[in-house]
């Protein structure tokens, strides 16, 4: 439905950095009624990648195709997209009738169908009776709604939410996270949802794209993001997680033995394979287990108790490896080690799948 | 505001008394000196001007004040309502171009990159820093006869005769468009600069084009600045008398020459003041006609 072929962007004009690329050569392509999030920290270029599908901004170079036409050169009003604008950027002259309108009135539909189609998208989204107040009237909730409104009563092909939920409350962000997802499913439109918060991504998304420095680190499910980070930036940016590196010892087997920092001898199973002598893995705080000794296909480390964090539904116990890096380990509530300091060396056990082999 | 004003209500007793009039005391001593100045140089004159203008004058020019309305008579009749229509033509038409010259003006300098915006914005005030009466002289050296624009027009072989272009209504206008081009530019540009372009970007996004984004979500938003930009150029044109005088020449009389004309030369004081009450009754007219279309008068920018 999108696609995005080698784009980059850089800002040359005196209020920005000379040539710093914004966007630096993606490539993405976006399914037909798929929900994918740019997921990254601010400054990773993931809003001026959405401005660019939408066409506020110019690539500098590359191509971007909506609906298998290339647009790369067409102004927003000729795209076939609507934005879900960060400020929500509704009219403030207008009132909430004419901003949902608005779109239907350039078109020059019928008065009678523009009329129903509010009507309809009020309903939609639950602002029955609002038409004739004016956008300063409503709460962030309400002007949220509105702005969704505004851009699917259009019908687009694609719908671009720039972190439409960053000025929500958290109790009304997860009420809105869910909405929009329902929404998503009942229309059937390709959303392209850009947010920095990891969880919304999670939560929402068919597919996630993880954008850092301009580039994109890795696009995939949100278990796939999850469970099988590419890089460390993802590994490090997408929940918790234990980061190792470590020097490779020699292969048996389909498995590899590698040393990590303090000269422990890990073993770890390896599909993807290695062409340095030095790898990066990654290990998730809940897939780790402390076992008085280990089991004959897990693999282990030692390592000694340094604190437990008590965090509610879970519980993290800090361990220490000899050279002090920390480690940690989450388990549900309930099913907590009864450790101390004095418990001596502990065996860190996981199964071998679950650690992740990840690029730098 | 209710929250506000409950807030500030002083709690009841002896305490919240003293609070009350200590603060009364307080507005009264700020308020003082502005309401003064008012009283002496803007209601006493005009009180004196109110009165005059129902007074005779007298065959040697001096004002005798005995009740009249024949001052007020005499304005209506057909030659000066001619030069009243045409006062206010002259400051329409100028109001309206620096409106379709100072509106783009104002867009692209809220619109440049905030290095260039001050720069820009200064070579608009510059121009005050010299007297406006030496700079209509300037403006008069270039249009006049023998002046320059029209010597490197005949030097170029361009045209063979000069051109007549000051003493004319276009000089006026050329005169009135320059002196207040600053006042129409200033609020514009501020009520331009304070629009959200995201805005902009919304409408574009739902499917209008620049003339349309323009029309719909650009013009109405900025509204406020033009409605302030007109009544501050419309209002002062009515009144400048040397543009017209030293530009015009004698075939132009506006109606702020001849009330200078009555106070200065033909020493008829009740006439001219009279005038200048018609004068501002009109144009208090016109300003609450204004403000009615600005929608409220706290939108304004500069009111």
């Amino acid at each position: 439905m999108v696609k995005l072929d080698h784009v980059v962007k850089v800002f040359d004009d005196a209020d920005h950095d000379q040539n710093h690329a914004a966007v630096n050569d993606i490539s993405l392509e976006i399914m037909e009624g798929e929900f994918l999030t740019i997921l990254g920290p601010s400054g990773c270029g993931k809003t001026t990648t959405l401005r660019m599908i939408a066409g506020f901004e110019r690539c500098t170079q590359g191509y971007i195709y909506i609906d298998g036409e290339d647009v790369s050169s067409k102004a927003p009003y000729e795209r076939k997209v609507n934005t879900v604008f960060q400020s929500y950027a509704l009219f403030p002259h207008m009132s909430i009738y004419d901003n949902i309108a608005f779109g239907l009135n350039l078109k020059k539909v019928p008065k009678a169908e523009v009329d129903k189609r509010v009507k309809e998208m009020l309903k939609m989204v639950q602002l029955e009776g609002m038409e004739k107040r004016m956008p300063e009237q409503l709460s962030g909730g309400q002007k949220q709604r509105v702005a969704i409104a505004r851009a699917i009563i259009n019908k687009p092909k694609v719908l671009l939410l720039d972190e439409p939920l960053g000025a929500l409350d958290q109790k009304l962000r997860k009420q809105m996270q869910v909405e929009l997802k329902h929404l998503q499913q009942q229309l059937g439109i390709t959303f392209i949802f850009v947010t920095h918060d990891q969880e919304e991504a999670l939560t929402m998304s068919n597919r996630i794209c993880i954008m850092n420095n301009g580039k994109i680190e890795q696009v995939g499910t949100p278990d796939e993001i999850y469970e099988r980070p590419a890089t460390k930036f993802v590994a490090d940016f997408i929940g918790e997680t234990n980061i190792f590196d470590a020097k490779i010892k020699g292969y048996e087997s389909g498995q590899v033995k590698v040393t990590i920092e303090d000269g422990q001898d890990v073993i770890l199973n390896s599909s993807t394979p290695i062409d340095k002598d030095t790898v990066c893995f990654a290990i998730r705080p809940e897939r780790l287990k402390i076992k008085p000794a280990p089991a004959a296909r897990d693999s282990y480390f030692k390592a000694k108790y340094k604190e437990k964090i008590y965090i509610g539904s879970s519980i993290k116990t800090i361990v220490t490896l000899a050279n002090g890096k920390p480690v940690t380990i989450s388990t549900p509530a309930g099913e907590d080690y009864n450790l101390s300091d004095s418990s001596g060396e502990l065996y860190i056990t996981w199964n071998p799948e679950n650690a992740v082999v990840i690029r730098e | 505001m209710n929250t506000e004003v409950k807030n500030m209500e002083p709690p009841p007793g002896k305490k919240g008394k003293l609070n009350f009039s200590r603060r009364l005391s307080g507005g009264l001593i700020t308020l003082a000196p502005i309401s003064l100045w008012m009283l002496a140089f803007f209601i006493v004159p005009i009180i004196i001007i109110v009165v005059v203008s129902f007074s005779k004058r007298t065959i040697v020019g001096t004002i005798d004040y005995s009740f009249t309305l024949s001052n007020y008579g005499r304005a209506f009749d057909l030659n000066y309502l001619k030069i009243l229509g045409n006062s206010l033509w002259i400051s329409l038409l100028t109001t309206l171009l620096c409106l379709v010259f100072g509106y783009p003006f104002a867009y692209f300098i809220a619109r440049a990159s905030k290095k260039y915006r001050s720069i820009l914005l200064m070579l608009i005030i510059l121009p005050f820093w010299t007297n406006s009466l030496i700079r209509t002289y300037a403006w008069m050296i270039l249009l006049r006869t023998e002046g320059i624009i029209n010597t490197y027009l005949m030097n170029w072989n361009i045209i063979k005769e000069p051109i007549q272009m000051l003493y004319t209504e276009g000089a006026v206008l050329v005169g009135m468009l320059y002196t207040m081009f600053p006042f129409m530019v200033l609020p514009l540009y501020s009520t331009i600069e304070k629009l959200d372009f995201s805005l902009l970007e919304a409408a574009a996004d739902l499917g209008a084009n620049p003339r349309k984004t323009f029309l719909k979500v650009t013009l109405p938003l900025t509204k406020s600045g033009i409605l302030s930009g007109c009544l501050l150029v419309f209002v002062p044109t009515l009144g400048l008398f040397f543009i017209p005088d030293l530009m015009g020449g004698s075939k132009i009389t506006l109606i702020s020459n001849l009330i200078k004309n009555q106070f200065l030369q033909s020493r008829n004081w009740p006439f001219g003041s009279a005038m200048s009450i018609i004068v501002m009754l009109l144009m208090f007219i016109l300003i609450k006609i204004f403000t009615r279309l600005g929608g409220s008068k706290d939108k304004l920018e500069v009111m």
